[in-house]
């Protein structure tokens, strides 16, 4: 009695809403919460085994304060492969952002501007991608040690089987391969360039040089900014290549952090978990600010597509 | 048939010379660069696919670079059955050979592309159909988020879980990391669910057709071809992975592994550089014929900034 009068309530779970969910549930419920225990859960056990060292008299794990933490930091003066891995990591880094990042955006113009072959280079920079990088690497390993000695009349030893020339090698391998990474998605971006904004360009008499700086570069910023900081999270988990070049065994020399934190986890035992988590941890907490600042900091100052 | 001759032969010359007079050093500098890049990978190719044949004593130690004297087909067939991976299990050892192999990759990369595609197809569909609600802008929040943030060395806590879950080295273990919706795809999925119109899919639900209705007979087969480039995209990154199945599945390998470990075993039949490289090509082979069929579909579909039909 004491609703007559009143407007009758929508209840909160209509029929429609309730088919609603339930479809967002069996569509979307497994992703969810395999995100929830393999992303969240995973990171979140990580943090709690960076903590912990493995007690075999009780065949479990107990607290460990900081001294996985310590035993990282420590390892750089005790292991000279540590420093090694520290020093290549910068150098692929560097290298990789001065030769195949900017390379791939010029080539990536060439090809947006439908020059000589510009069709057929597009393809065969994208093959790559495509080919198991593992088998490029076993036939460049044995062309660069049997074939190029013949080729430079036995002028050179192989360029692999040269301890001083090995390094170099094998960062040029990387970097030739990773010229194409980031072609589609530049030239498909220049492709998004309004025709009249090139033409406009053209007609106030700005040559290819300048219309590649003023127009084209300022159009794709946002999809460099993208990759450049994509090339930095992956600082740390860089392999250069050095585990299809070499497996497990590789000279310390040619350590990458990548390529060490693999192969660690690879061969590990669950003793072995914390003290590899907590370099997980040092890892994510050193780039995940650098990342975040540096992404703020080119979106902020760098040049606007207006 | 002359004429025609000629007009390609003037096109040709136009557009050399359109690349080379128009235009400045940038362009030179870039062809250069390319016409290098693409030789040396094409010769890489051409190398690896003759030396394959070579006889690896009578023949590739004294003629390297050239042609083969006599193409030696057996040198794939004796790599088949050499390539094998040692498997250490319940105390014994075995070995899962090309049979097995090749089974473990077809279910490791179709059943790996098959479930993560459908994960992000089906997870963006919702954050799409149902934009309005707070759940919704979260996980799209939260897709964004782990792109930006590089979260590194989280390995040793996933084998944790995963033995805990008791997943580690199955096939089906494989699967389920592979069902989540994070990533690049998720967001292409979502862009082409966002430009869609939903003229079709409301005029459907007038029609009564349920939710489901909608999604599987109407928008999906309208997004076929963007499903199926990611999809064969993911299935060529997974066939070609054989770092993730040494950690998590090693007594499962699929074949990417075992011309791996053929590439490092020192047997004596298979020793030679050959047979190596003979064993490379059973895995690229497949592969680059494939690229050759569906490259226009890899590269044309899949538009920067958003998906073209």
């Amino acid at each position: 009695m004491d609703t007559i009068g009143k407007i009758k309530e929508k209840p909160f779970f209509t029929r429609r809403k309730l088919r609603n969910a339930l479809f967002y549930a069996v569509m979307a419920g497994i992703p969810i919460i395999q995100v929830c225990i393999f992303y969240i859960g995973v990171n979140l056990n990580s943090v709690l085994l960076a903590f912990r060292k493995y007690d075999f008299a009780a065949d479990g794990y107990k607290w460990n304060g900081l001294n996985n933490f310590r035993q990282f930091f420590a390892s750089f003066s005790t292991y000279s492969y540590m420093r090694s891995a520290l020093k290549n990591s910068f150098i692929v880094f560097f290298a990789t952002i001065l030769v195949s990042f900017s390379g791939g955006i010029i080539m990536s113009f060439y090809i947006y501007k439908q020059r000589f072959l510009g069709k057929f280079f597009r393809v065969m920079l994208f093959m790559p991608s495509m080919v198991s990088s593992m088998v490029l690497v076993i036939i460049f390993s044995y062309f660069a040690d049997s074939a190029i000695p013949v080729i430079t009349h036995y002028a050179t030893p192989g360029l692999l089987a040269n301890s001083d020339t090995t390094f170099i090698t094998m960062l040029l391998f990387t970097l030739w391969l990773g010229f194409g990474s980031g072609m589609l998605v530049y030239t498909g971006t220049m492709n998004g360039i309004s025709e009249s904004l090139v033409e406009a360009a053209e007609l106030d008499g700005c040559g290819v040089f300048r219309e590649f700086i003023h127009v084209t570069l300022p159009s794709i910023y946002s999809t460099i900014v993208v990759f450049f900081v994509g090339q930095m999270s992956v600082f740390f988990s860089n392999q250069m290549n050095v585990f299809a070049f070499y497996g497990g065994d590789a000279d310390y020399k040619l350590y990458t952090f990548g390529y060490w934190l693999y192969v660690s986890v690879q061969r590990a035992s669950p003793a072995d978990y914390p003290y590899l988590a907590s370099v997980g941890i040092i890892f994510t907490l050193i780039l995940a600010p650098i990342v975040l600042v540096v992404r703020k900091l080119l979106l902020k100052f760098g040049p606007s597509a207006d | 048939m002359v004429m025609i001759k000629n007009n390609s032969r003037r096109k040709i010359r136009d557009r050399i010379k359109h690349t080379f007079t128009t235009t400045n050093v940038l362009f030179i500098v870039a062809f250069v660069f390319l016409a290098l890049f693409v030789s040396l990978f094409l010769y890489l190719l051409y190398w690896g696919f003759i030396t394959s044949f070579k006889d690896n004593y009578s023949d590739f130690v004294r003629n390297v670079l050239g042609l083969p004297k006599k193409w030696k087909l057996s040198n794939y067939a004796e790599s088949f059955k050499a390539i094998k991976v040692r498997i250490a299990s319940g105390g014994g050892v075995r070995y899962a050979l090309f049979p097995e192999l090749l089974l473990n990759s077809v279910l490791y990369s179709v059943g790996g592309a098959l479930v993560l595609v459908c994960s992000e197809c089906f997870t963006a569909y919702c954050v799409a159909k149902f934009d309005k609600c707070k759940f919704s802008k979260i996980l799209y929040a939260f897709n964004i988020v782990t792109m930006i943030l590089p979260i590194v060395g989280s390995g040793p806590s996933t084998l944790q879980i995963m033995r805990a879950l008791h997943i580690y080295d199955t096939i089906i273990g494989f699967w389920i990391t592979k069902a989540h919706f994070m990533g690049l795809n998720f967001l292409l999925f979502h862009a082409a669910f966002t430009k869609l119109a939903k003229e079709y899919s409301e005029a459907a639900e007038l029609d009564g057709a349920s939710n489901f209705g909608v999604f599987f007979r109407i928008v999906l087969p309208l997004i076929g071809g963007i499903f199926l480039t990611i999809f064969l995209i993911e299935f060529v990154a997974i066939w070609n992975d054989y770092q993730t199945p040494l950690v998590y599945m090693p007594t499962h390998p699929p074949l990417s592994t075992g011309v791996f470990e053929f590439s490092r075993s020192s047997s004596n039949a298979t020793v030679g550089t050959p047979h190596k490289i003979a064993g490379c090509m059973i895995l690229f082979l497949p592969i680059f014929i494939f690229f050759l069929i569906f490259h226009g579909r890899l590269m044309n579909n899949l538009s920067m900034g958003g998906i073209k039909e």
